[in-house]
């Protein structure tokens, strides 16, 4: 495979790949920060 | 009591995504990306394919987000209630779009599961290539097979949003790890840098051409059932407090990831296995390369029946999760028009059933509907960023993406991604008349009954655009009377 073919896979694979997985993780983070919309404790008022 | 109220919500964030994931990749990821790719110029097309992501593919699951979200109601109901009764026939066209790709979607589904167990017993890849496809393909088998797949979705739209999640929690990470594990098989095959080096080396002046352009955009406009009306059916049982911008991004870049894998996937293996008939194979066509080629590909490697049972199970799960989209879709609307969900079911498995006979008994009809439903969905785009310019731009942004529970704000780049939105979709549309003209003369390109032609097309869409706007006002009316959510009045 030529060099501008290796470098278009990183780019590709880690701008899809890369882009999903920092994505992921943005929600994660900011899911931790979010009420749902069932209380966790409706015992609680 | 709300329209939303009684059908649920998802149970978090990450059963939605699963599920939305599950809607977006189908068979388009798996047979015609690496086909598509490979015969675009491999690293040349994945250029404007990366692109397109970011201007049509998330613009428009993001309206989708924000308007099922907004409106609680299907298509239809979504366009009535945000920019008025009058344009509901435009929500009408995204669904009957949706359910006409259904009836045939359901015959693909079979297909994949005829194979599935075909790969299971050892039936494939047969002592002659094609030969089960030949005896299968159009035959009552296809009949039976669609009616299980069909029977099977409609099992699990029956049993709510929750039913649909706990069916997708199970398929999408199976299905998902089965890529992985093929991707890695394939490119650890002897020879598979070859596939690598066709699908990744960019040949720079290709960029040039036009077409490479626009078959990316139309890769991404049906891959990633971006405006095809399902993402806004789901989004009505999302939480109140969700968020739609990171989630429509996470959703396509999912999407494309899948299709990244299924490309290194399908390519390293051809090339691996059979790299004098590369050219052959990836210019068979969707049907040839998945149920003719892969099973010959699949058979000429080590544990090649194992391997193969694993690519039509992901294969079944991707079609059939897909498929439980489009059904969810066709109930959801009838379920607003005030019908009870077990009873609008029933209609759904009725007409699926009858109306995909005969595109399972003659795949010249399956090709028909598959090409003018597909078009179709770049109108069903089109009517998106319509109703959103509609609305108004500002407004939409402000009053549904930026909403509450948004974990990013979003700026003024949505503005110009909707004008793009919309601009790619009217370019898109006056390509394929032209190049379909071209292509085939006008004499030819206008007779109706050639399944590929301009005039049955043309038909098809007069038909139905007729009925929509000729009963608007009977579509608008729901089981719950329309209010307008903002917007002018």
């Amino acid at each position: 495979m030529t060099p501008a073919g290796w470098i278009t896979m990183v780019l590709i694979c880690g701008y899809v790949w890369g882009g999903v997985t920092l994505l992921v993780w943005i929600a994660m983070r900011s899911e931790r920060f979010k009420d749902d919309e069932a209380p966790s404790r409706p015992w609680e008022p | 009591m709300s329209a939303s109220e009684g059908s649920g919500t998802f149970s978090n964030r990450w059963g939605m995504l699963l599920v939305m994931l599950g809607m977006a990749v189908g068979t388009g990821n798996i047979w015609r990306f690496p086909r598509i790719a490979a015969t675009n110029g491999g690293g040349t097309f994945l250029i404007p394919w990366a692109i397109f992501l970011l201007t049509w593919s998330v613009p428009l699951l993001l309206v989708e987000f924000a308007m099922g979200k907004a409106a609680r109601r299907g298509p239809i109901g979504a366009f009535a209630t945000l920019i008025g009764e009058r344009w509901a026939w435009m929500g009408a066209w995204v669904a009957l779009c949706a359910t006409f790709i259904m009836f045939y979607y359901s015959v693909v589904t079979g297909w994949t599961l005829r194979y599935l167990a075909a790969a299971v017993v050892g039936e494939l890849p047969g002592a002659e290539p094609g030969a089960l496809w030949e005896s299968y393909a159009g035959s009552t088998w296809a009949v039976l097979t669609m009616a299980i797949s069909l029977g099977i979705s409609i099992w699990v739209v029956a049993r709510g949003v929750r039913g649909i999640e706990q069916a997708s929690r199970v398929m999408m990470p199976i299905l998902l790890i089965l890529v992985v594990i093929l991707a890695i098989r394939a490119v650890t095959l002897p020879g598979a840098i070859r596939g690598l080096a066709f699908l990744f080396t960019p040949d720079l002046a290709g960029l040039g051409n036009s077409r490479v352009w626009l078959e990316a955009l139309t890769q991404n406009a049906w891959d990633t059932g971006a405006g095809w009306g399902l993402a806004l059916t789901y989004a009505i049982y999302m939480r109140a407090r969700e968020d739609t911008t990171v989630n429509a991004f996470v959703l396509g870049f999912g999407n494309n990831s899948v299709s990244l894998l299924a490309g290194i996937m399908v390519l390293c293996t051809v090339f691996s296995i059979r790299p004098e008939a590369s050219a052959e194979i990836v210019g068979a066509g969707n049907t040839g390369l998945t149920f003719i080629w892969v099973p010959q590909l699949f058979g000429a490697m080590p544990a090649g029946r194992l391997f193969m049972a694993a690519f039509f199970l992901a294969l079944f799960f991707a079609a059939l999760t897909s498929l439980i989209s489009m059904v969810e879709l066709a109930t959801r609307v009838l379920v607003d028009k005030g019908m009870a969900r077990g009873r609008a079911i029933t209609w759904v498995a009725v007409a699926g059933f009858v109306l995909g006979i005969p595109s399972a008994l003659s795949l010249a009809v399956f090709e028909n509907q598959d090409n003018v439903w597909g078009v179709g969905l770049l109108l069903s785009g089109l009517f998106f960023g319509i109703a959103v310019l509609r609305y108004g731009i500002n407004d939409f942004r402000e009053r549904f993406v930026n909403s509450a529970g948004s974990d990013v704000r979003i700026g003024r780049v949505w503005n110009v991604a909707i004008w793009v939105v919309t601009l790619e979709a009217l370019i898109l549309l006056v390509w394929w008349f032209s190049q379909t003209i071209s292509e085939q003369g006008w004499a030819a390109s206008l007779d109706p009954f050639v399944p590929w032609s301009l005039g049955t097309v043309v038909l098809q869409f007069a038909v139905v655009l007729f009925v929509c706007i000729v009963f608007n006002h009977r579509l608008a009316r729901l089981a719950e009377p329309v209010e307008r959510i903002g917007g002018e009045p």
